[in-house]
């Protein structure tokens, strides 16, 4: 087996793991009536690590869908967007708050091999060449703070399949940990 | 067309390298062409190997070298490569025309002249394959970076919309379109260096134009029907953070309603004013058809004089070249004749200009301290239009209050009868700061909405006496203010200039707009109660009330009073100051008092 099939696989049983902790289940195929939304939305999320932990819901907890895209970082450059939301997104526009957003710099055809990314802040570090991955909170409209912390892609592959996992904290320090899983629109995108 | 943007050719040579801009807009508010922040649109004739590279390391097509711009790639374009240059010059320079940004058109590459340059080198390199229009080195957020760079892949647009149908071909491909989509996309990527990034594209206020009209949203928003058909400006958003980052070049914009009190027909005007600055530049006037003279002129300071324990220069603004007009204000005494540069006696009329070269870090910036009318022999008539000077505001420091002082400076008692002030998201166009005018009107005349609705701040009609003050709230310190962007510590540590730390300036934390609002709009009224005046329609001289009209708009400021180079209201956000009473003052200024 080789080492991609490795790591995909252990994070395959760990998020399945997981999943299956919480009484959730992985799915394979889009929940939502095929061409009723763009590219998209699968399940996907479950907090581990933290299920423990206070009483409540957790934030991650509520982004229950997962829409993956093509689109542009914020210096426009070319990217897979995955947006994780509370409600089913089309994705045309924006979606409506609270939602992350996670923008993966890549050619529009190109399936990004499993990786786990350490996400940077708005400005680059020239000194550290490489993928851009960012990934925002939007909690309303006008309020909207970077992560940091690290995304896993599991797998990336245009018109098929996004899955990963984020682990990522607020700059007030919260974090939010969690796995996705959304169709891959190839819809074309265009950046600048 | 009322529209204070003028279109002069001959003032639009800008000499940089072997190329000179035509028929560039001549902004207004241009500090007299010395605006600090010099945006460059690059277009190398040939490859540049001494472009900066930062596409590579991310997986994208090279920066550098610098493609060429050459319309050979354009294939759908039919003319000639100066006049796109000069209609992308346009298109931008347009874009940023309010800001303190000088736009500059050039085929060689930019000097290091000037510390802060933002260069747009605008290609005709094609990256259709990947959707890619244009790129910029970072997204400056809170603009801490001095020089940084940006890439047009132009073709891209030849690719995308340049075939059989698209928004860039046969009947769609004329000079306007091509100038508007490939300027959009330069405009954009300056915007990021200037700390604009995607998401500030996304919020719109109640009744602001669609969001495919503006500059900052990411690529897929917009069609090339929305990049080509349309010369996209900044929302309301994106505006007030370009603001706050890099200043509006114009600081104070006033016009007045006045009336001729003689019986003498008037063939000009003449403000004396006083200011802290060793120069005056006039930045656009009124030239609407209620002013029988356009084109003010300043001249140099004619020495200092002392008011309220400051020592000013004095200044005299002048009004006397013709134009054809209305021959009064509506509502106002007349109509006269309307004779171009004359103001018949009794008459009502409307002056007004902008100032730029104004230092807010010091109160009462601009004071007019007197108004006189000439009749044609250049002799002062006896009678002066009522004015009360108004200052640009300052803030109390003991209550947290940012105060407008209106001085009669020289005349009778003055009642002002109402006072209304509006905080804005843009600047409004000195030719809608009239007392007719129905909506808001930026100075490309697009309608937009304020911050809220005006809101009177003179209870009740006060009298001013001779040398007194009035002191006007329009906001507290502790308001919350409109944008406000988290910079995070990360952000400052980068070395980004790809030469050398440039980021000496950055202030982890937040940024935020300025305060009270991106420009402030305050309109009064002003009534001489006992005024002797030129009855026009009685052909006499009677005593009664007299009355003007003031309109003033100034811009905002980042309140810094414990003067450590942040704004104070970031400060207390970041908890680097403490606000025990939530007044907006950091606590350890309070306590010095």
């Amino acid at each position: 087996m080789g080492s991609r099939t490795r790591f995909k696989e252990s994070v395959r049983f760990a998020l399945g793991f997981r999943l299956a902790a919480l009484g959730l289940a992985i799915p394979r195929s889009p929940a939502w009536p095929a061409g009723a939304l763009l590219g998209t939305v699968v399940l996907a999320t479950a907090a581990w690590g933290q299920a423990a932990s206070s009483g409540g819901q957790k934030l991650e907890q509520t982004f229950l869908h997962a829409s993956a895209m093509r689109g542009c970082t914020q210096e426009d450059a070319p990217a897979l967007e995955i947006y994780l939301t509370r409600s089913p997104f089309a994705g045309t526009g924006d979606p409506s708050p609270p939602y992350i957003h996670i923008e993966i710099s890549s050619s529009p055809q190109e399936t990004i091999a499993p990786i786990t990314l350490t996400l940077i802040q708005m400005r680059r570090d020239p000194t550290k060449p490489g993928r851009v991955a960012r990934a925002e909170l939007v909690e309303a409209e006008r309020s909207r703070v970077w992560l940091s912390g690290t995304l896993t892609l599991i797998e990336a592959a245009p018109g098929r399949k996004v899955s990963g996992h984020y682990d990522v904290t607020t700059p007030a320090g919260k974090r939010l940990e969690s796995g996705f899983s959304a169709d891959y629109s190839t819809r074309s995108a265009v950046c600048g | 067309m009322r529209d204070l943007r003028t279109v002069s050719a001959a003032a639009a040579l800008i000499m940089m390298g072997a190329t000179a801009a035509s028929a560039a807009p001549q902004c207004y508010t241009s500090y007299g062409g010395t605006k600090p922040n010099k945006l460059y649109l690059y277009f190398p004739p040939a490859s540049d190997p001494g472009y900066p590279e930062f596409g590579t390391s991310i997986g994208l097509p090279p920066t550098s070298p610098a493609h060429a711009f050459n319309i050979a790639d354009l294939t759908s374009y039919t003319g000639s490569a100066a006049d796109l240059r000069n209609g992308i010059y346009d298109a931008v320079a347009d874009t940023y025309c309010e800001f303190n940004v000088q736009v500059i058109q050039t085929t060689t590459a930019p000097p290091a002249t000037f510390p802060n340059r933002n260069t747009v080198a605008v290609t005709t390199d094609n990256a259709t394959a990947l959707g890619l229009f244009g790129l910029a080195q970072n997204v400056d957020t809170g603009d801490p970076t001095a020089v940084d760079f940006a890439y047009v892949w132009g073709a891209t647009y030849q690719g995308q919309y340049g075939g059989a149908g698209g928004a860039l071909n046969g009947a769609n491909s004329t000079l306007e379109r091509w100038a508007r989509a490939l300027g959009g996309t330069a405009a954009h990527e300056g915007g990021h260096n200037y700390g604009l990034g995607h998401p500030d594209g996304l919020p719109l206020a109640a009744g602001e134009d669609p969001l495919v009209h503006h500059i900052m949203a990411t690529g897929s928003h917009y069609s090339g029907e929305d990049r080509a058909g349309y010369r996209r400006h900044f929302s309301d958003h994106e505006y007030s953070v370009l603001a706050s980052n890099v200043g509006l070049s114009v600081q104070t914009v006033w016009n007045w309603d006045f009336v001729n009190p003689n019986a003498e027909t008037a063939t000009k005007v003449q403000m004396d004013i006083l200011s802290t600055q060793a120069s005056l530049a006039v930045s656009g006037s009124y030239n609407g058809n209620e002013s029988p003279w356009v084109n003010p002129t300043v001249g140099a300071s004619l020495g200092t004089q002392a008011f309220k324990g400051v020592t000013y220069n004095r200044f005299q603004v002048t009004w006397s070249t013709g134009h054809a007009w209305d021959g009064h204000v509506p509502g106002g005494p007349g109509p006269s004749p309307g004779v171009s540069g004359q103001v018949a006696g009794g008459a009502s009329f409307h002056v007004g200009t902008g100032f730029s070269g104004v230092d807010y870090n010091l109160p009462n910036p601009i004071i007019i301290t007197n108004v006189t009318l000439f009749d044609a022999s250049n002799t002062a008539l006896a009678l002066h239009p009522r004015n009360v000077a108004f200052d640009s505001g300052a803030l109390d420091a003991a209550d947290g209050v940012f105060k407008v002082q209106a001085f009669n400076v020289a005349g009778p008692p003055l009642r002002l009868d109402l006072v209304r002030v509006q905080l804005l998201p843009r600047l409004l166009t000195i030719d809608a700061m009239v007392a007719g005018s129905k909506r808001m009107l930026d100075v490309r005349n697009l309608p937009f909405s304020p911050f809220g609705a005006a809101k009177s701040v003179v209870a009740r009609p006060q009298t001013l006496e001779k040398d007194q003050a009035v002191a006007i709230p329009i906001a507290r310190l502790s308001d919350k203010r409109q944008v406000v962007q988290r910079i995070t510590a990360d952000d400052c540590a980068r070395d980004d200039r790809l030469k050398g730390r440039d980021t000496t300036n950055c202030k982890p934390g937040i940024t935020v707009s300025l305060f009270p609002a991106t420009t402030t709009y305050l309109t009064a009224t002003v009534t001489d109660p006992s005024a002797k005046y030129w009855d026009a329609k009685a052909k006499k001289y009677v005593t009664g009330p007299l009355t003007s009209h003031a309109f003033l708009q100034f811009v905002g400021r980042h309140p810094d009073l414990n003067k450590n180079g942040v704004d104070d209201y970031i400060d207390i956000l970041t908890q680097k100051s403490k606000d025990a009473n939530r007044d907006g003052i950091p606590d350890e200024v309070q306590r010095k008092r």
